[in-house]
């Protein structure tokens, strides 16, 4: 049953009677809170894509017999990493091959086994691609660290300030009342909360994100091993 | 431009859904922010039982005004000291020569002068006596508040008890409790003793929560002064006094 109203101040009310400073702290945690959810529901969008998409390019790749019939599926699968992985590589190999063929063929004779120059290259090609991938996949999720570990001491300092002033106030007035202790401690405490509140789904989705990025690195390097080792097998 | 830096180019990152995922960011703050601040209050603040008073006053020995006891609630309006007005002596002067007079005498009888009316006021609120006699603290004042040694001993003399709560109402209530008390009170146990009994009265006069502080150290003590409340049928709180319930501390004090 609810009591009657006044018996708790208010959530608001302690809101809107805080100091000045306190204030724009608790604004700048909201700030920082919108921004950092914000970047949670872009990278959660972000990753749920990759992932149809990465798990779809895996199977077309292990089924397909030609390169060719992978890249066409390419710019529909664009979000996964390892279309952008396979898409440079693809480029390298087939400048190689493009070099090498017209030295090689001459008129009537059957068409020859197309054959790589360095193999190397192929394996530069993937590697760049790669850390851009990786770098893709990670921006703004340091945004969530720098969330994680600062809201806490803006919060905190919001709430020193508030008691601070609680105090200033005490020695005013003279009087360690409860009605004049209270308000403004609980008003300084909130700064607090919401470093926190801020925070904690920070930590939590950063650690999320970064260990889904590891993962996906290693998916990236696995499919670097797995595109040499078919290049090798076939053009060399 | 080499071919694989097309695509790696090609494939830059861009911020193409960020801008709209932070606007239903900030969407989702301020709807939670209203929702706060539209909520009623007593989301954030517990209910919370409301606790008996427990304050402590002493309604034992003989205290003055300054110790904040019961002789402050006599109600009886108590004269007002004011300072005694000094005449400041005045100048000694010579007696002026007197003119002497003839007088014819008459047979006219002396006058005879009422005696002066004295009026039938109420001394005690009439302008003050002029004694010297204001000492803080040893207040002779007469409040018409009676004794308080509501504490039940077989001897002479209240041993004292205490309440829980800061300034009760209604001293008269103590005195009947006090009286009802004691008389069921069976303190003939032949032995000296002091037991310390806290127990509740409720709204409707009823003592529960009888529970021994200290014990004098024989059984049977313990049991008459706790069967003395027990038995004890007591009138229902004064109305004066708003609380619910009213935990006194009654020590019980035996003696041959």
């Amino acid at each position: 049953m609810p009591p009657a109203q006044g018996n708790t101040q208010h959530f608001a009310q302690l809101i809107f009677e805080a100091s000045p400073i306190v204030q724009f702290i608790m604004g700048l945690l909201v700030v920082f809170s919108i921004i950092s959810w914000g970047i949670v529901l872009y990278k959660w969008w972000a990753f749920r894509g990759i992932e149809k998409h990465t798990s779809t390019f895996v199977d077309v790749f292990r089924k397909s017999a030609k390169f060719s019939e992978v890249h066409a599926v390419c710019p529909s699968l664009a979000s996964s990493p390892l279309v952008g992985m396979f898409q440079a590589g693809y480029a390298e190999l087939t400048a190689q091959l493009r070099v090498a063929q017209p030295a090689a063929a001459s008129p009537g004779a059957p068409a020859p086994r197309p054959t790589l120059k360095s193999l190397a290259a192929v394996d530069r090609a993937l590697l760049r691609a790669s850390s851009i991938e990786v770098n893709k996949l990670e921006k703004r999720v340091t945004f969530l660290a720098t969330t994680a570990s600062i809201t806490p001491f803006i919060g905190l300092l919001g709430t020193v300030w508030g008691i601070m002033t609680a105090f200033m106030n005490i020695g005013a007035q003279g009087s360690t009342d409860l009605a004049v202790v209270s308000t403004p401690i609980a008003e300084a405490l909130i700064a607090t909360a919401l470093g926190l509140f801020a925070a904690i789904p920070a930590v939590y989705f950063y650690n999320h994100f970064t260990s889904k990025v590891k993962g996906y690195a290693s998916e990236m390097d696995d499919f670097a091993l797995e595109f040499l080792n078919i290049a090798e097998r076939n053009f060399t | 431009m080499d071919a694989v830096s097309e695509v790696i180019v090609a494939r830059a990152p861009k911020n193409d859904r960020l801008n709209s995922m932070l606007g239903a960011s900030a969407l989702a703050h301020v709807a939670m922010l209203t929702a706060l601040v539209f909520l009623p209050a007593w989301w954030f603040g517990a209910e919370f039982e409301q606790p008996e008073t427990i304050m402590t006053i002493s309604l034992g020995g003989p205290i003055g005004p300054n110790d904040g006891g019961l002789s402050t609630l006599g109600g009886r309006t108590i004269q007002e000291a004011v300072p005694v007005d000094v005449k400041k002596p005045e100048p000694i002067r010579p007696p002026s020569a007197k003119v002497p007079e003839m007088v014819v005498p008459t047979k006219a009888p002396p006058k005879k002068t009422p005696p002066p009316k004295v009026e039938a006021t109420d001394p005690r609120s009439a302008r003050p006596t002029k004694g010297a006699e204001v000492q803080k603290g040893t207040s002779v004042a007469e409040t018409g508040a009676k004794g308080m040694g509501f504490g039940l001993s077989s001897g002479g003399g209240g041993a004292g008890g205490h309440l829980e709560v800061s300034d009760f109402c209604c001293p008269e209530f103590l005195t009947t409790m006090a009286s009802v008390i004691r008389s069921n009170w069976n303190h003939q146990v032949g032995a000296t003793g002091r037991t310390h009994l806290r127990f509740v009265i409720q709204k409707d006069g009823r003592i529960v929560d009888i529970t021994v502080e200290r014990s004098s150290g024989y059984e049977a003590m313990d049991q008459f002064a706790r069967r003395a409340l027990l038995l004890s049928k007591l009138p229902p709180l004064p109305a004066a006094y708003g609380e619910p319930v009213l935990a006194v501390h009654l020590y019980f004090d035996y003696t041959r």
